[in-house]
C-alpha cells in the first residue's frame, strides 16, 4: 500500500485537533439555544445567607452538548488510533504544514501548522483516547450536576489544546496549547465555584503554572534570538549544523534549555513547583483523571522529548533534569505514604511517575520517558476513574482512613470497581505483566547503564521509590476495599437485589457500584493499563521513533539498559514485590503498625504527612512578602511618597507665593534694601570667582 | 478623500455643538446616530491607507499662521491609524454605555464628541501647534466629564488629572517653540529630518518626556491616573484607558524616537528601569486594592509599562510588539471598565469584598467577564498575547534585564485579575449582592451591544494580528532604523551592561540619513535638511 499523500495527512491531523474544538464550540452554542437561566436567590434574611439556587437549563440543553462533545473526541480518537497504525505500519509517512502566518514581526514569523510523527501521534492517541473515556466516564459522575454542559465544554476545550501542545511544529503554537490546557485546568478544578478551596486551588495552580512560563518565555526569546526562529525543525537543523565542542559551550543553548525545563517543571508538577498539584484535586475527579494524570502534567515530558535535539546538546541541563525527576520521584512516594486522602495520594503518584520520566530524560533515555507517559497515562487514569467511582459510590467521601472505618466491605459492594483499581496498581507498582513493569524497568535499567556517575544514585533513588510505590499504592486498595465488616451493617453488603427497591434509601446509605457509563471507560484504560506495556514495547527503543528523538551516539543509558547485570534488573521487581507484600501487612494485618511507627518516629511522619513543609516554606518565602511588599507599594509608595511629594510640592509652591507675597510690601526702604543685598551678593559672587 | 481627515475632525465638533442646541429627550439618540459616522468614515480610511507607503497619507496642509510659519497640517501614517480608528470605535461604545447618565445629558454627550475630535485631532495633526491645540484642548472635555459626571471625590481627580498633564505639556510646549526657533517651522515632518546635537537631544527628550510620560502614564507620574479612574464616569474610564493613555506612548513613538534618537537613546535605560518597576510595581498595588476600577486602572499602568519598554528597546520586533500591546489595551481595559460600569449600574458599589458568587446570577455578565479576564492575562488566543509576546521578545535583546524584570510581571497580572474574577464571581454572594438580588438582571440587550465589538475583537486579533500589524510595516522600520543604532551605540558605551545585539534586522543605514553626528560634538549647530 502506497504512504497517502502528505497533504492529506496534515488534513487530517489537523481535523483531529479540531473536532474537539467543534465540539466544544458547538456545545456552547447550546448556551444561545438555553440560555442558562439567572439561579433563584431567596430575599435577604439579615442572619442567614442563602446559597443561591442554582441555575437551570432544561436537560435537553445539557444533553446536546454532552453527545456534541463526547461524540467530537470519540471521532478525534478513532483518528488519532488511525493515524497512529497508520504511521506504525508505514502506510502514512511523517508530515509538517503550515496552514497560515499567524504573527510576525520584522525577519522571522510564526505560522500555524500541524506536525505528525511519532512523537505528536503517541501523545495524540493518549490524549484522545483516556479524554474519550473521561466523557463517557462523566456522563455517570457528573449526572447530577446542573452545570454538567459547561464541564463537557470545557473538557472538550482541553482536549483541543491538549492536541494543539502536541501537533504544533514550533514553539509558538505549542505555548498557546500550553497555556490553554493551563486555563482549562485552572477552569475544571474550579469547576464548583462555590467552593473557596476549589477557587483558591484553581488560582494556585495557575499562578505556579504561570511562574513556570514567564521562565519558559524568557527560554523562547533566548531561542529566538540564538536561532532566530521558533519552528522545531529549522532549530534542530541548525543544532545538527554546528560541531559538537561549539555545542558543549553555548551558554544561550544551555540557558534556553533550562528554562524550557522550568517551564515544563510547572507543568509537570517537579519538586519545588509541584505544590499546586495536589491542591488541583478540588476538581470534579474525571479531570483529574485526564488533566492531572493522563495528559497535561505529561505535557512537560513531551516537550522535552520534542526538543530532544536541544537537550541533547546540552549535557549539563540533562544532568539537572536527571536529579530533580529523581528528587521527584522519592520525595512525592514519602508523602504519598501518609496522605489520607484517595486522589492525593494518587496526585503524589502522580508527581513521582513525573519524576520518573524526568529522571529517564535526565540519562538521554527520551523513549524510555515516552513508553513510560504512554502506559502511566492509561493505569494512572484507570486508578483516578476507579477512585471516582468509589468517591461517587461512597457519597463524595474521599478519605481513606473513614472508608476503612465505614464498616462496608467494599471489595464486594464495589466488585467491579475493585479489580479494575487491582489491576490499575499492580501497573503502578510494575509487577510483570502489567504495563508499568515494561517502562518503569526500562527507566531504572537505563539509569543503571548510564555513562558518568549520575546514573548509579539514580538507579538507587529509582529502585527506592519504586518500592515505596508499592507500599503506598496498595496501601489505598487494602484500606479501601479490604474492611472488617461492622456486624450491625452487614445487612446491607449481602443482599443487593434489595437494591432496586428502595433506591432513594439505599442511595443515602449503603455504598453502590457505578453505573455502567463509569465502569465501561474503564475497560479499555484497563486494556492499556494489562496490556499496554507488552504491545508497546518497541516504545522503549530509539529506532521506533523514527527521527522524532534525537539522542547523541555518546550517551548510550538507553542501548546499554539491556546490558545490565540480573540482580540489577531483579532489583526493583523484588523490592517492589516485597512492597506489597508489606502494604497486605501493614494495611490488613496489623493495621495498628503503622499507627505505632507513626508514635515512634513523629518527626519523619509529620515531615511526610506534611509534605515536607513546602505549602509552608513557600507561604513564608514567596506569598506573605508579596502580599506586603504590595502592600507597602500601595500605603508607602503610591499614597505616602509620590501623592505625598507632589501634594508636598503644591503646597510647598503654595506657602512660598504667599511668603513671597509679603515681600511685596510698597515700602520703597524694602525695595531698596532688597536691591542692595541682591548688588552685594553679586558683587561678593564676582569677587569671589575672580580671586 | 482629501479631507478626510478634517472631515474625522470636524464632524464630531459639529456633532457635539449640534448635540447640545438639539432637545434633550433626543439627545442619546442623536449623539450615538452622529458618534457613528466617525466609524463608518474609517471604512474609506482603511481601504484607501496603503500600508507599504511610506510617510503621511491623507495629508492636507493649508497655511493657517504663515507669520510664524504654522499650517493646518494633517497627515496619517500605520501609528496614527489604528488608534483613529480606535477611538472611532470606542466613542459610540462610549456612549451606549451612559445611556443612564440624568444629569444635564445634552453636556456629557457634547463633551465627549467633543473629546472624540480633539483625540482624533492629536493623532492626525503634523505640526506642532495644531498637534499642541488638540493635546491641550482634549483635556476640556475630559476634565468636564471628571468633574461634572464623576464620583464624590471629582474635583480633586479632575485637578489632579488636568495639572499632572498640564505642567507635563508646557515643558513640551517650551521644547516645541525652542525647536522651532532653530529650524524655523513647526512641521513635524521637517523636525525628523532634523539633525540635532546630542546635547540638545537631551533636553528636548526631557522635556517631551515630562508631556508624555504624564500621559502613559510611567511610574512615578501615574497617581493621577486611579484618581482619575475611579471618579470618572464608566464611559470616562473608557476613553481614558483606551484611548488617552495611548497618546503618551503614540508621542513617544512620533516625537522622541524619531526626532530625538541619540537623546531618547541616552535615555533610555531610565525609561526601562521605569518601564520595568511599573510592570511589577503597578501589579502588586493593583492586587491589594479593595476597588475594582483602582485595580483595573493599576493594570493600565502595569500594561502600559511593556509598551514603553518595548517602544524604546527599538527592535523591529519590539515595536511592533509596543503598538500591538497599545490597542490591545485599548480593547481589553474598555471591556473591563464597561465591566464595572455594567456591576456599578446595578449596586452601587465597587468594592470587591461587596461582590461575589455573581457567575450564578449573572452568568452572560460573567462569561463576558471571563473572556476580558483572559485577554487581560494575556492567554495566547486572545489578542493581548501576540503583543506582550511581542514587546518582551523584542525587549530581550537590548535590554535582558529589564524584560526578565517584566516577564515576571505575567505572572503578576494573572494574581490580580484571577483575584479579582474569583472576589466577583465565585465563592458565596455577599450581603449587599443579596440585598440587592432584584435588581441584579443580567446584561440588557444595549449592554451586549457594547461588549459586542470588544469581545469579537479579542479572538479575532488574537489570531490574526497581522490585521493591524500590517499597517504600521513603514513606520515601525524607519523608526527602528532611526534609533537602534544610536541605543546599539549607547549600551556599547555603558559598562556593565551585556551587549546582545539584536536579531538580523538593522538593515544598513541609507547613506543619505545625516545619522551619524558624532555624539560627543556639543555645539548646538542646527542643520536643517529638508529631504521630504
Amino acid at each position: 500500500m502506497s504512504p497517502l499523500a502528505p497533504h492529506i495527512v496534515a488534513q487530517l491531523t489537523a481535523l483531529a485537533v479540531l473536532l474537539p474544538a467543534m465540539g466544544a464550540l458547538l456545545g456552547a452554542f447550546t448556551f444561545l439555544l438555553w440560555p442558562t437561566l439567572k439561579a433563584k436567590l431567596e430575599a435577604h434574611d439579615a442572619h442567614t445567607h442563602h446559597e443561591p439556587e442554582s441555575p437551570t437549563a432544561p436537560p435537553i440543553a445539557h444533553h446536546a452538548a454532552m453527545a456534541l462533545t463526547t461524540g467530537s473526541v470519540l471521532a478525534a480518537a478513532a483518528l488519532s488510533w488511525w493515524l497512529f497504525v497508520g504511521l506504525n505500519t508505514g502506510t502514512i509517512s511523517p508530515a509538517t504544514t503550515h496552514w497560515f502566518t499567524w504573527f510576525s514581526a520584522g525577519s522571522w514569523s510564526v505560522t500555524f501548522g500541524t506536525m505528525l510523527d511519532k512523537l505528536s501521534a503517541t501523545m495524540l492517541i493518549v490524549v484522545t483516547t483516556v479524554s474519550a473515556c473521561v466523557h463517557v466516564y462523566s456522563w455517570g459522575y457528573m449526572a447530577d450536576d446542573v452545570a454538567k454542559r459547561r464541564f463537557f465544554i470545557y473538557l472538550s476545550a482541553f482536549t483541543f489544546a491538549m492536541l494543539m501542545l502536541v501537533t504544533a511544529p514550533n514553539l509558538a503554537q505549542m505555548f498557546l496549547g500550553w497555556e490553554g490546557v493551563g486555563v482549562c485546568s485552572y477552569l475544571l478544578i474550579g469547576f464548583w465555584y462555590h467552593k473557596a478551596t476549589a477557587n483558591a486551588a484553581a488560582i494556585k495552580a495557575f499562578i505556579v503554572n504561570r511562574v513556570a512560563d514567564a521562565a519558559m518565555l524568557i527560554g523562547l526569546f533566548i531561542l529566538v534570538q540564538t536561532f532566530g526562529t521558533l519552528t522545531y525543525t529549522e532549530i534542530f537543523t541548525q543544532l545538527e549544523n554546528q560541531t559538537p565542542t561549539s555545542l558543549a559551550t553555548s551558554s544561550p543553548i544551555s540557558l534556553a534549555a533550562l528554562l524550557l525545563f522550568i517551564g515544563a517543571m510547572g507543568k509537570s508538577a517537579q519538586f519545588g513547583l509541584h505544590t499546586w498539584l495536589p491542591d488541583a484535586m478540588e476538581g470534579p475527579t474525571p479531570v483529574s483523571a485526564l488533566i492531572h494524570a493522563a495528559t497535561m502534567v505529561t505535557a512537560g515530558v513531551f516537550l522535552l522529548c520534542r526538543m530532544s535535539p536541544l537537550y541533547e546538546a546540552a549535557p549539563d541541563v540533562l544532568t539537572i533534569v536527571g536529579w530533580v525527576g529523581a528528587i521527584t520521584a522519592l520525595f512525592a512516594a514519602t508523602v504519598g505514604l501518609t496522605q489520607t486522602d484517595i486522589k492525593r495520594v494518587i496526585a503524589y503518584s502522580t508527581c513521582s511517575q513525573l519524576g520518573y520520566m524526568f529522571f529517564a530524560i535526565g540519562v538521554s533515555a527520551y523513549p524510555a520517558a515516552m513508553f513510560h507517559l504512554t502506559t502511566h497515562a492509561f493505569f494512572k487514569a484507570l486508578l483516578f476513574l476507579g477512585a471516582g467511582s468509589v468517591i461517587h459510590g461512597m457519597h463524595h467521601e474521599q478519605n481513606i482512613f473513614k472508608y476503612a472505618s465505614s464498616g462496608y466491605i467494599l471489595r464486594k459492594l464495589l466488585p467491579v470497581t475493585y479489580v479494575l483499581m487491582w489491576l490499575g496498581s499492580l501497573a503502578l507498582a510494575g509487577i510483570p505483566p502489567f504495563a508499568g513493569f515494561f517502562s518503569k524497568d526500562l527507566i531504572i535499567e537505563s539509569a543503571f547503564a548510564a555513562p558518568g556517575n549520575t546514573g548509579i544514585p539514580l538507579y538507587i533513588i529509582g529502585t527506592l521509590a519504586a518500592a515505596l510505590t508499592a507500599i503506598y499504592g496498595f496501601r489505598i486498595i487494602f484500606m479501601s476495599f479490604h474492611n472488617p465488616a461492622k456486624t450491625s451493617e452487614i445487612v446491607h453488603t449481602k443482599t443487593p437485589n434489595t437494591k432496586h427497591q428502595n433506591t432513594k434509601h439505599e442511595h443515602t446509605s449503603t455504598p453502590h457500584e457505578s453505573p455502567w457509563t463509569m465502569l465501561a471507560p474503564m475497560l479499555p484504560l484497563a486494556l492499556g493499563a494489562v496490556l499496554g506495556g507488552y504491545l508497546l514495547k518497541n516504545m522503549g527503543t530509539l529506532e521506533w521513533w523514527n527521527g522524532a528523538i534525537v539522542i547523541h551516539h555518546a550517551h548510550t543509558a538507553l542501548h546499554n539498559a539491556h546490558h545490565i547485570p540480573g540482580w540489577a534488573k531483579a532489583l526493583p521487581l523484588v523490592l517492589a514485590v516485597s512492597g506489597i507484600a508489606l502494604a497486605f501487612y501493614l494495611f490488613v494485618r496489623h493495621r495498628n503498625i503503622p499507627q505505632r511507627i507513626a508514635q515512634a518516629v513523629p518527626a519523619a511522619y509529620a515531615f511526610s504527612y506534611h509534605k515536607w513543609y513546602i505549602d509552608e516554606a513557600y507561604q513564608v518565602l514567596w506569598v506573605n512578602p508579596t502580599a506586603s511588599i504590595a502592600a507597602f507599594f500601595a500605603e508607602w509608595g503610591d499614597k505616602r511618597s509620590i501623592d505625598a511629594l507632589l501634594n508636598g510640592g503644591a503646597s510647598t509652591v503654595a506657602g512660598f507665593g504667599q511668603w513671597l507675597r509679603q515681600a511685596q510690601t510698597g515700602y520703597v526702604t524694602h525695595y531698596a534694601f532688597a536691591m542692595l543685598l541682591a548688588l552685594t551678593l553679586g558683587l561678593g559672587y564676582l569677587l569671589w570667582k575672580v580671586m | 478623500m482629501n479631507h478626510l481627515l478634517t472631515l474625522l475632525i470636524a464632524l464630531p465638533l459639529a456633532s457635539a455643538l449640534f448635540t447640545y442646541a438639539a432637545p434633550t429627550r433626543y439627545t442619546r439618540q442623536l449623539a450615538l446616530a452622529l458618534s457613528l459616522i466617525p466609524l463608518a468614515l474609517c471604512v474609506p480610511l482603511f481601504q484607501h491607507f496603503n500600508p507599504a507607503q511610506p510617510g503621511l497619507q491623507f495629508t492636507e496642509s493649508h497655511a493657517w499662521l504663515p507669520a510664524f510659519n504654522i499650517t493646518y497640517a494633517l497627515g496619517i501614517d500605520g501609528l496614527s491609524l489604528p488608534l483613529i480608528a480606535l477611538t472611532a470605535l470606542l466613542t459610540p461604545l462610549c456612549l451606549l454605555a451612559s445611556w443612564g447618565v440624568q444629569k444635564n445629558p445634552q453636556g456629557f454627550f457634547a463633551s465627549f464628541l467633543a473629546l472624540e475630535a480633539f483625540v482624533i485631532g492629536v493623532f492626525a495633526a503634523q505640526d506642532f501647534i495644531l498637534f499642541y491645540l488638540f493635546w491641550e484642548a482634549m483635556l476640556i472635555p475630559m476634565f468636564l466629564l471628571i468633574g461634572l459626571w464623576g464620583g464624590e471625590n471629582r474635583v480633586y481627580a479632575a485637578l489632579k488629572f488636568f495639572l499632572y498633564t498640564f505642567v507635563g505639556s508646557v515643558l513640551m510646549l517650551i521644547a516645541g517653540l525652542w525647536l522651532y526657533s532653530i529650524t524655523g517651522s513647526f512641521s513635524l515632518e521637517l523636525w525628523q529630518n532634523t539633525t540635532l546635537t546630542l546635547g540638545a537631544q537631551k533636553w528636548l527628550f526631557l522635556a517631551f518626556f515630562a508631556a508624555f510620560a504624564v500621559k502613559v502614564p510611567m511610574w512615578p507620574f501615574h497617581t493621577w491616573l486611579p484618581d482619575a479612574h475611579v471618579q470618572a464616569p464608566t464611559a470616562g474610564s473608557v476613553i481614558l484607558a483606551g484611548v488617552l493613555l495611548k497618546m503618551g506612548a503614540y508621542g513617544f513613538l512620533r516625537f522622541c524616537l524619531p526626532m530625538f534618537p541619540e537623546g531618547s537613546a541616552y535615555f533610555a535605560p531610565m525609561v526601562f528601569t521605569l518601564s520595568a518597576v511599573a510592570v511589577v510595581y503597578a501589579a502588586l498595588v493593583a492586587y491589594v486594592q479593595t476597588d475594582i476600577k483602582k485595580m483595573i486602572a493599576y493594570s493600565s499602568v502595569s500594561h502600559m509599562g511593556f509598551v514603553t519598554l518595548a517602544a524604546f528597546s527599538g527592535t523591529v520586533t519590539g515595536l511592533h510588539g509596543s503598538l500591538l500591546v497599545m490597542v490591545n489595551h485599548g480593547i481589553v481595559s474598555a471591556g473591563l471598565f464597561l465591566g464595572v460600569g455594567v456591576i456599578y449600574e446595578r449596586l452601587h458599589t465597587r468594592q470587591l469584598a461587596h461582590f461575589g458568587g455573581l457567575a450564578k446570577i449573572m452568568p452572560a455578565y460573567a462569561f463576558a467577564m471571563m473572556l476580558l479576564t483572559l485577554a487581560a492575562v494575556a492567554l495566547p488566543g486572545t489578542n493581548s498575547f501576540v503583543g506582550e509576546f511581542l514587546a518582551l521578545m523584542g525587549s530581550w535583546p537590548t535590554a535582558p534585564v529589564y524584560t526578565a524584570i517584566a516577564t515576571s510581571g505575567v505572572v503578576f497580572g494573572a494574581l490580580y485579575m484571577l483575584h479579582l474574577y474569583r472576589g466577583m464571581f465565585f465563592g458565596t454572594p455577599s450581603e449587599t449582592v443579596h440585598h440587592h438580588v432584584n435588581d441584579l438582571k443580567d446584561l440588557t440587550p444595549r449592554e451586549w451591544l457594547t461588549f459586542a465589538p470588544l469581545l469579537a475583537l479579542i479572538p479575532l486579533l488574537g489570531l490574526m494580528p497581522s490585521l493591524v500589524q500590517n499597517l504600521w510595516q513603514q513606520p515601525v522600520q524607519a523608526i527602528s532604523q532611526e534609533y537602534l543604532p544610536a541605543l546599539q551605540a549607547r549600551i556599547a558605551h555603558q559598562p556593565g551592561m551585556p551587549i546582545i545585539l539584536p536579531e538580523a534586522e538593522p538593515a544598513p543605514e541609507p547613506a543619505s540619513t545625516p545619522l551619524a553626528t558624532p555624539i560627543v560634538s556639543q555645539t548646538l549647530t542646527p542643520t536643517p535638511t529638508t529631504t521630504y
